[in-house]
């Protein structure tokens, strides 16, 4: 049993069609033969979008698949053909999309070739080397520098180097150079849809809490799939006006609201309305670290290297991820943690019982860690989930 | 004959009194969780490496800080440090290679108290780029080895741990060699336990006893039976009874592709660069782990094995969870079937799990063969 | 004042009735298909008892797996509250709970006032679970009552190395064709229970006093299995199966008096 998310906002609503957009525009593309490729979230896209290269995302189009109750059948198509069930669901399905029909707008476009960074989680690359298998096209690896402790200064030179043969490689794949002053438009937009997306998480200190966890599932879809454009520019000041006003009328997502939560992991994308059942209990999610990542401060001037800052990702391991998620859970006033163990996400979800340990330790803030998957749906029991649920917040009281 | 052989396995079922005992002698341990750590450079410091492996007893409180969906290796290792088993370390080094034992890294650290806790990045990316990070990379282990051990590592140590590396990789090679033959001299269990008995001894001790082994094997009179000839291929096998359920079925297994076998000391580091580079160079290229880089090159590696050693088929022993070589399966397995080579894929788990089944799988696949 | 707990698990359902703080009668009865008619009848069961009707109790609170299906409950708690609450009342040292019931088995921890701090729980798998002792009592044709006795005899536990319960099954039925004496199989499936339920349970990091409740904790042998991977004593009440339809009677008092 699956619901539908209650929004509040009305910039929630454009996002259907801005993804449907996105990603029926990327089919265009190839009809006119642009270079089109396939990414993850926090690649440095800004470089792609700068050689107008139409870029689509596997990752987020496995949530569309979810949401949808579309994934099942591709993940079953990937499985038979050997793929182990244990892998990880976006994976299985987007592999499947690939080999099956009635995938939703039309599948993903087909690569020219393929661009991945190492950054979270090593599935990405296993995941997109058999993509380049699939479609026989080249793989670009970026290896992001894992950083455990600080970020230093061979970190970002790495990464600025690496930078620095994308280009070269692009180059070559589209028979295009790269425009400096392009580049530096673009990545001025991205800076500025940070900043806004910035802003709009910062309001979200507020008591009550304007916007929900609900609702910024969905606008978060500009973020992670078009920084540079001046379509997400204009769509977060749409969404920061409205969240300002929210704000200076003390609108908050609930009638009551009894408790801020933070919610950790991605999410269940076949059934985002989960966050439905807990505003039952007056718990609204103020916090979500998964969504909260995507922005990334620019320098237009400083392309390169403010690119590398941007995307070098400092939360491995638990001291950096666990000292973060310390410092915002006091920022945002959070009294109780959900943690989702996503058997699909190793990379999220090991350290979660660790964490539940530290914010108890330093905070006193209980968690409750439900077990699940983020887009493969088959295992899901309502009951089960809820009734976790309700014994947690009977806990929080 | 049979106590040379023995003496292997024994090292393996006794490392952890080992430990304890070059302990007592003064010296220190560390233990790696990969291949991928550069060795010598541990060796060099005056350090015994040790390779971490599961145990063979029930896993009971990897549970409080580790889902299940995790391997069994990483749950057994992890356990066994809650447990104590290794709290001779004086130090344990993670390197980036999977989700989990990346995830490993900080649990370890924050539930276990091993005085050095380090992490080493072998890259993904194949580029000349990639090739200068890693060499910084290493230098970096070095230079943090150094500072926490107040001494310098010097590359005249470094020169002799890579000639007795090397040494140790070319006897071992030799061992293998003698397995291309229609009657080879040892079995695959024993092969096993003369691979990660490498990797938990001291260099030097070990090579005397392959050197033994190879003066005197022509003399076993109990060589193995022989069988269907058994590619198998995986990760670390740190329980051999897979292993020996298929040489009990009628297979006898000829050579493999595993972290504990061949992709361990097949390639050697290049004398003529300067050491730390010859180091970094050689575990930058060396036979890949499905960790970090595309199958394409380990399948070469794979059908140069099959050919050499005069394969029948290729077992694949992929623990469950093991998102890197899953991944990769696929393709290795479709490319072995376009070969004609009848390949059997068994996922494991840890030492307590369903055998019977399994053996009823194995011993179906060899009749099909023989 | 009398309030009432009624407890609907997958097999058993259970009522209990409190006078003021004492619980005065009590019924346990299996589940039939039917979660509403199965909790009417448990309800009038122990309302007979008693002596009283339904308009005599001043509220009632449902828990369990059908406790949505109870029309007449005033409001329904998750068993992890029942079962704290319950145990509590019967032993105010506890500071963990463990429950292994008939399909799941649930480990909960207390802090020195009583109140839930933290829960694991596994619904996902009968391994741990009393279905994986049911399944076992068949196969080895011997009658569930009698496997805690049976098993203390034993001085020579079996092996059972499979997690699954099917696969265990099976592994139970190879012993006993070769002729493994059954009191020790039996000491074997309560060392693998033990095993899953005490993996489960250290994720709320088990301390003393440790109550077990619910329809397996009548069975001495898995708590003996268990007291030895815990290492000290586990209390047990009388009537184990009962402690959630007390928690919740209590939980009912608490919200007719939090009205005043």
């Amino acid at each position: 049993m699956t619901e539908r998310a209650k929004k509040s906002l009305e910039a929630s609503k454009e996002v259907f069609k801005l993804a449907s957009e996105h990603y029926l525009g990327a089919h265009e593309a190839k009809k006119q033969d642009k270079p089109v490729t396939w990414m993850t979230g926090y690649d440095p896209v800004e470089l792609l979008y700068a050689m107008d290269v139409a870029v689509v995302y596997p990752e987020n189009y496995s949530a569309l698949c979810a949401v949808t109750q579309l994934a099942p059948k591709f993940i079953e198509k990937c499985e038979r053909l050997g793929y182990s069930s244990n892998l990880c669901s976006y994976a299985r399905n987007t592999i499947g999309t690939t080999f099956e029909e009635g995938a939703p707008l039309g599948g993903l476009a087909p690569p020219d070739f393929l661009v991945v960074a190492r950054k979270f989680c090593k599935t990405h690359i296993k995941w997109w080397q058999v993509l380049s298998r699939r479609f026989n096209c080249p793989l670009f690896v970026i290896d992001s520098p894992y950083v455990t402790g600080g970020v230093e200064d061979y970190h970002i030179d790495h990464y600025v180097s690496q930078l620095e043969d994308l280009i070269d490689f692009l180059e070559e794949q589209t028979g295009r150079k790269l425009d400096y002053d392009k580049l530096a438009e673009v990545v001025k937009l991205s800076d500025r849809a940070s900043e806004l997306w910035d802003e709009v998480m910062a309001m979200r200190r507020n008591v009550p809490c304007p916007v929900g966890a609900s609702d910024i599932l969905s606008c978060m879809f500009a973020i992670v799939t078009l920084p540079g454009t001046k379509t997400a520019v204009e769509f977060y000041e749409r969404l920061r006006d409205e969240v300002k006003e929210r704000v200076k009328n003390k609108i908050g997502v609930v009638p009551e609201e009894k408790h801020r939560l933070l919610w950790d992991n991605i999410v269940l994308w076949y059934n985002v309305g989960l966050s439905n059942y807990f505003q039952k209990f007056g718990a609204v999610f103020v916090l979500e670290p998964y969504t909260m990542v995507w922005s990334g401060r620019l320098d237009p001037s400083n392309p390169l290297e403010s690119l590398a800052r941007k995307y070098l990702f400092a939360f491995i391991g638990l001291k950096n991820r666990g000292d973060a998620m310390v410092e915002l859970c006091k920022l945002y006033k959070v009294d109780g943690a959900v943690m989702h163990s996503n058997r699909s996400c190793k990379f999220l979800s090991l350290l979660e019982y660790e964490l539940k340990d530290l914010l108890m330790e330093k905070l006193g803030i209980p968690s409750l860690i439900i077990e699940g998957d983020h887009c493969d749906g088959r295992a899901y029991s309502d009951a089960q989930i809820k009734m976790r649920i309700q014994a947690f917040m009977e806990m929080l009281g | 004959m049979p106590t040379l052989i023995k003496a292997f396995e024994d090292l393996v079922s006794n490392r952890h009194d080992n430990a304890i005992k070059w302990k007592n002698m003064g010296k220190s341990v560390f233990g790696y969780f990969c291949t991928y750590v550069p060795e010598e450079i541990i060796h060099a410091a005056g350090i015994i490496p040790v390779r971490m492996m599961g145990g063979s007893d029930d896993i009971t409180l990897a549970d409080v800080h580790l889902p299940s969906y995790v391997c069994s290796f990483a749950r057994s290792c992890y356990d066994q440090g809650l447990k104590g088993v290794y709290s001779y370390l004086d130090g344990v080094i993670f390197p980036c290679t999977c989700d989990t034992i990346i995830a490993l890294y900080s649990i370890w650290k924050a539930d276990i108290k091993t005085p050095y806790v380090g992490f080493v990045d072998p890259l993904c990316a194949k580029t000349e780029t990639a090739k200068k990070y890693f060499r910084e990379e290493v230098a970096r282990f070095k230079e943090s080895l150094e500072s926490f051990l107040g001494g310098e590592i010097s590359d005249t140590s470094l020169q002799k741990s890579i000639e007795i590396y090397n040494a140790n990789r070319r006897l071992l090679k030799e061992v293998y060699e003698l397995r291309r033959s229609s009657h080879p001299p040892i079995s695959g269990v024993e092969a096993l336990d003369i691979v990660k008995s490498s990797m938990l001894t001291p260099k030097e001790e070990h090579s005397r006893l392959l050197e033994n082994l190879l003066n005197k094997i022509s003399e076993r009179d109990d060589p193995p039976e022989s069988g269907v000839r058994i590619l198998v291929s995986g990760s670390v096998i740190y329980d051999p009874e897979i292993l020996r359920m298929i040489e009990n079925s009628g297979g006898l297994i000829v050579t493999d592709d595993l972290c504990t076998g061949t992709r361990y000391f097949w390639d050697l580091v290049n004398t003529n660069l300067p050491p730390l580079t010859g180091i970094a160079d050689r575990y930058y290229e060396r036979i890949p782990c499905p960790c970090n880089y595309s199958p394409e090159r380990r399948l070469e590696h794979i059908l140069s094995l099959i050919r050499d050693y005069n394969v029948e088929a290729v077992v694949f022993t992929l623990q469950k969870f093991c998102d890197p070589h899953l991944f990769d399966y696929p393709f290795i397995g479709e490319s072995l079937k376009e070969a004609e080579i009848s390949t059997l894929l068994l996922e494991t788990e840890h030492v307590s799990s369903p055998l019977g089944p399994l053996k009823t799988r194995i011993e179906a696949f060899l009749e099909t063969i023989q | 004042m009398y309030t009432a707990g009624i407890d609907i698990g997958a097999l058993t359902a259970k009522s209990l009735i409190l006078e003021d703080e004492r619980p005065l009668a009590f019924t346990i009865i299996p589940s039939g298909s039917n979660s509403k008619e199965t909790a009417e009848k448990v309800m009038e069961a122990t309302l007979s008892k008693a002596g009283l009707s339904q308009g005599d109790v001043a509220f009632t609170v449902a828990t369990g797996y059908g406790r949505v299906n109870v029309p007449f409950a005033d409001k329904q708690v998750t068993e992890i509250s029942c079962h704290a609450k319950g145990a509590y009342s019967l032993f105010p040292m506890v500071r963990t709970v463990i429950d292994i019931g008939g399909q799941d088995s649930k480990a909960i921890k207390i802090g020195k006032d009583g109140r839930v701090m933290d829960f694991a729980m596994n619904d996902r798998c009968a391994a741990g679970t009393g279905r994986f002792l049911e399944v076992m009592a068949k196969a080895l044709e011997v009658r569930l009552e009698d496997f805690g006795e049976l098993s203390l005899q034993s001085k020579n536990k079996a092996k059972i190395s499979n997690i699954c319960t099917v696969f265990a099954e099976s592994e139970v039925i190879s012993r006993i064709s070769e002729g493994a004496p059954k009191i020790d199989i039996i000491a074997g499936i309560h060392d693998a229970i033990a095993n899953r339920v005490f993996g489960m349970a250290s994720r709320v990091k088990i301390e003393k006093d440790l109550v077990m409740t619910g329809g397996v904790a009548k069975n001495r042998g898995v708590i003996k299995a268990l007291e030895e991977k815990v290492g000290f004593k586990i209390l047990v009440s009388e009537e184990p199966q009962i402690v959630g339809a007390l928690g919740a009677a209590i939980i009912a008092r608490e919200m007719v008096l939090k009205q005043f």
